[in-house]
């Protein structure tokens, strides 16, 4: 494994915070300890390390600028989005410079005839489906925090969603990249005609959680809206029953825009929060919603409501207006928000098991669930076999903490052995970092190794992600990789 | 050059490895092309022993594939479970792993994407001989860097694919595709326009565009210098309703001119059309808006063209005979033509990763092939 600025000793001179000053100006610097703390961590708040300093360029000019100070200086640097990362993507492991590309917003370019749009890094994605509101198109990607995560952020992880059932996850939309490279390079890979004869670059980039450089431009495909849509609540009094219709529904080999399944526990919390009319005494329920032409989507909606009901649902609702349709899909991309009525921290797992095993990892979770006496309540992409355990525990109960650290690894232990994966959205981040041992050989990652090489030569760049640098696996990153874990939970 | 190289016919994936390391220590390259000639240097590797069916959990709509089997058996074996790959290959004998190097993409690209949007999971030997994976057998998975995309399309010049997974979708209940000529390239770019907002889901908008010179315009289908084909799927009501509506699109369009001439499937369609796509033709890829004004100039200059128009994609033949036999002077012209525009233009044989000066690209093959096993040049 490579020599990585992980093992670097990050030190900050005056010089370079002046040189970085000179570059952003005053106001669009923080090194202050106060402000530097809402940087320490993403939406993984497991781990926490601040900063020593974070500058907001505006453009790519800036950006290259602040990435040759850091080489010039040795820093490690990471850049940063709206710091929605579930996995810990743009956790400063050792300190450095924290590029944050918020004030890079601006929606560049629309080309609806040629179906791409042009964006800095620090659109918030659904800023850009806002902006092509009543123009027939859409930007597809939608993962559940769209209204705050960026487009450069959703890059960088390769972001999925509820409908990437059938539109797929970023990379199926992102057709070019501009970025800074690690060595100060200003780079263009793809644009509006595609890869040309070169390799898939973007393809590549796409997902590489900022190891490969800064992303400063974006080009992506926008998608026509469907003609119509159908979207039905399927109401279960089993869990067995909900993941049956799972999978008897992409065993018939239909494939609806999105196949969500939320438990007994995530449907009492959005009631709570949202008064939608949730059947509070249903183990489960499927939100379900098929696309495209209007002469076909009642044909679809009817053979999923019959193999719902085939598979033991009590009542399948169809959603009778487009306000309540949106309600619904409120619901379901703030269910996590709705979590914080359940208990005051939580733990979100973002396993992949094939998709005829749900009903498998579902009874294993429920399993782990007991056995660790810790509750677990799911909200999913079940037609992708995307799992999202919610693990519920009280941050300030030590052996509670320890014991939801076992039960992670139990759930994402058991989605490899059952031929899945550990991350399907969020991404690897450090979070995971320990897993990869388990989900790719040796050579598989000393080959992954070199190619993040050739973009990162130096691992000055986003030091510390995705790809484990020391010979941990098993279960020592429970107690030993995250020695910090305990008391920043 | 050398059509009757020696081959190797590697069984397993530790043979694949095997040969790249006789190829190293015997200093000879490897090719996995099977029509090209080749230098004296060079073995050819045959996969055709390597055409397994990995693992087909159908009802995860996923196959794990060996490289060397042939897309048409690939393709037969899905449809026992009413599953396809939808990427539209002309030659079903071409192996998997071909297509997936070459990224090939036919017709049904405009509504079905590329082998991009379906490849999940590889395993592949490197310049070294060593095995690798990517990806996995789940339809999400961001774990790890996406090898899988980088491989699509390197036309052998990083690895050997040995082994693939790919998301598979139904086989919709009809495909059908119907043909409308047009008189001019402002009645065809409207139409296009038109389309690109339809209510209807065309899957397939491909093109033929005659030589302003070809007296036999007949080549075009529609016996009109412009030939446009749409290409639907899904139940017979819903092709029925969207032909319905996509001849409103194009009457709605300024001098259009329907004119049916055939009404087949898109399997049928696109096994005619990847005839044209010969080494000596030029292909142009642009933005959509850009193709029929592309296209209308390459006419005018003798050339006549077919393609992918949704996608901004063209294959230009030419009708001159000396043109035909020198195609420098093909691209010659279609570089002229394209000049200015957002537009690139490629021969298949001379364009391609394997040859790309980007700083990244020769890294990454000095990364994944430190031995030139691979390449077709001197480096």
């Amino acid at each position: 494994m490579s020599a990585t600025a992980d093992s670097q000793q990050c030190v900050i001179t005056s010089e370079l915070l002046r040189e970085l000053a000179a570059v952003v100006g005053p106001k669009r610097l923080l090194d202050s300890q106060d402000e530097l703390l809402v940087y320490e961590c993403d939406g993984y708040i497991v781990e926490k390390n601040v900063p020593d300093v974070v500058v907001f360029p505006v453009n790519t000019v800036e950006v290259r600028a602040i990435v040759l100070a850091c080489n010039k200086h040795n820093v490690p640097f990471v850049p940063r989005g709206a710091g929605t990362s579930l996995a810990g993507g743009c956790l400063p492991v050792h300190g450095g410079v924290m590029i944050a590309l918020t004030k890079m917003r601006e929606i560049l370019e629309i080309n609806l005839r040629d179906r791409y749009a042009i964006v800095q890094p620090g659109v918030v994605n659904l800023n850009l489906t806002r902006a092509l509101a009543g123009s027939g198109f859409h930007y597809a990607p939608d993962p559940s925090s769209q209204g705050a995560c960026t487009i450069g952020g959703n890059v960088a992880t390769n972001s999925g969603g509820p409908h990437t059932l059938k539109y797929g996850v970023t990379v199926n939309h992102v057709i070019g990249v501009e970025f800074v490279s690690p060595e100060g390079e200003v780079t263009q890979i793809g644009g509006p005609i595609g890869r040309g004869s070169d390799f898939d670059l973007t393809g590549l980039f796409v997902g590489s959680e900022g190891t490969f450089g800064v992303v400063t431009k974006v080009w992506v495909k926008v998608t026509p809206n469907p003609a119509a849509y159908r979207t039905m609540l399927a109401i279960f009094d089993s869990v067995d029953d909900t993941t049956q219709a799972i999978s008897n529904i992409i065993g018939a080999g239909i494939v609806p825009a999105a196949l969500e399944m939320m438990d007994k526990g995530i449907v009492g919390a959005l009631e709570d929060a949202f008064h939608f009319g949730f059947p509070l005494d249903a183990e489960a329920v499927l939100l379900i919603e098929v696309d495209g032409l209007e002469v076909a989507v009642d044909h679809e909606a009817k053979q999923i409501i019959d193999l719902c009901k085939a598979s033991g649902a009590r009542e399948v609702r169809l959603s009778q207006t487009e306000a309540e349709r949106a309600l619904l899909w409120k619901c379901r991309k703030q269910a996590f928000g709705a979590i914080g009525r359940l208990s005051p921290s939580y733990c979100t797992q973002d396993g992949v098991v094939p998709r005829t095993k749900v009903p498998e990892i579902l009874k294993f979770i429920a399993s782990v669930s007991e056995r660790h006496d810790i509750r677990i309540v799911n909200v999913f992409h079940a037609g992708d076999g995307n799992l999202h355990p919610i693990l519920l525990f009280d941050e300030r109960d030590a052996r509670q903490v320890q014991r939801v650290m076992l039960a992670s690894d139990e759930i994402l232990s058991k989605c490899i052995e059952l031929g899945g994966s550990v991350t399907g959205e969020h991404g690897i981040g450090v979070e995971k970092i320990s897993f990869m041992n388990r989900l790719f050989t040796e050579t598989d990652l000393e080959v992954m190794d070199g190619v993040r090489r050739v973009f990162n030569p130096d691992g000055r760049c986003s030091p510390g992600k995705m790809l484990p640098t020391a010979g941990a696996c098993g279960m020592e990153h429970i107690e030993k990789s995250h020695p910090g874990r305990r008391a920043a939970m | 050059m050398n059509h009757d190289v020696q081959s190797l016919s590697p069984a397993t994936t530790e043979e694949v490895s095997a040969a790249v390391k006789a190829a190293i220590t015997h200093g000879y390259r490897l090719a996995t092309n099977r029509t090209a000639d080749l230098p004296d240097n060079f073995r050819r590797l045959n996969l055709g022993a390597m055409q397994a069916t990995v693992d087909y959990p159908a009802r995860d709509m996923t196959i794990t594939v060996q490289a060397g089997m042939p897309v048409g058996t690939l393709q037969d074996i899905l449809k026992q479970e009413n599953q396809q790959l939808p990427i539209d290959c002309c030659d079903p004998s071409i192996s998997v792993g071909a297509l997936v190097a070459s990224d090939v993409a036919g017709s049904r690209q405009y509504g079905y994407g590329t082998a991009r949007d379906y490849l999940i999971g590889i395993e592949a030997v490197d310049g070294t001989g060593r095995v690798f994976h990517a990806g996995g057998r789940v339809v999400k998975n961001v774990a790890g860097y996406d090898l899988c995309r980088l491989l699509i399309g390197s036309r052998g010049s990083l690895a050997v694919l040995t082994q693939l997974t790919f998301k598979l979708k139904p086989i919709p209940e009809q495909t059908e595709v119907r043909a409308f000529g047009f008189r001019s390239a402002k009645s065809f770019e409207a139409a296009l326009t038109a389309l690109n907002t339809t209510k209807a889901a065309p899957v397939m908008l491909d093109f033929r565009c005659a030589a302003s010179n070809s007296a036999d315009t007949t080549t075009t289908e529609s016996g009109l210098p412009w030939s446009l084909f749409i290409g639907v799927d899904g139940s017979a009501e819903s092709c029925h309703w969207q032909f319905s509506q996509l001849r409103k699109d194009c009457a709605e369009a300024e001098e259009v001119v329907s004119a049916e001439t055939s009404r087949v499937s898109i399997e049928e369609h696109a096994a005619r059309c990847g005839s044209g796509w010969q080494p000596g033709d030029v292909i142009v890829r642009t933005v959509p808006s850009e193709l029929a004004a592309i296209a209308g100039e390459l006419a005018a200059e003798g050339c006549s063209s077919s393609g992918h128009a949704g996608n901004g994609i063209l294959c230009v033949s030419c009708d001159k005979p000396e043109a035909e036999q020198q195609s420098l002077e093909l691209r010659t012209i279609c570089e002229r033509v394209v000049a200015g525009r957002a537009a690139s233009v490629t021969q298949w044989g001379s364009d391609h990763p394997a040859h790309s000066t980007a700083l990244h690209s020769v890294r990454l093959r000095d990364t994944f092939d430190p031995h030139h096993v691979f390449t077709l040049t001197n480096r």
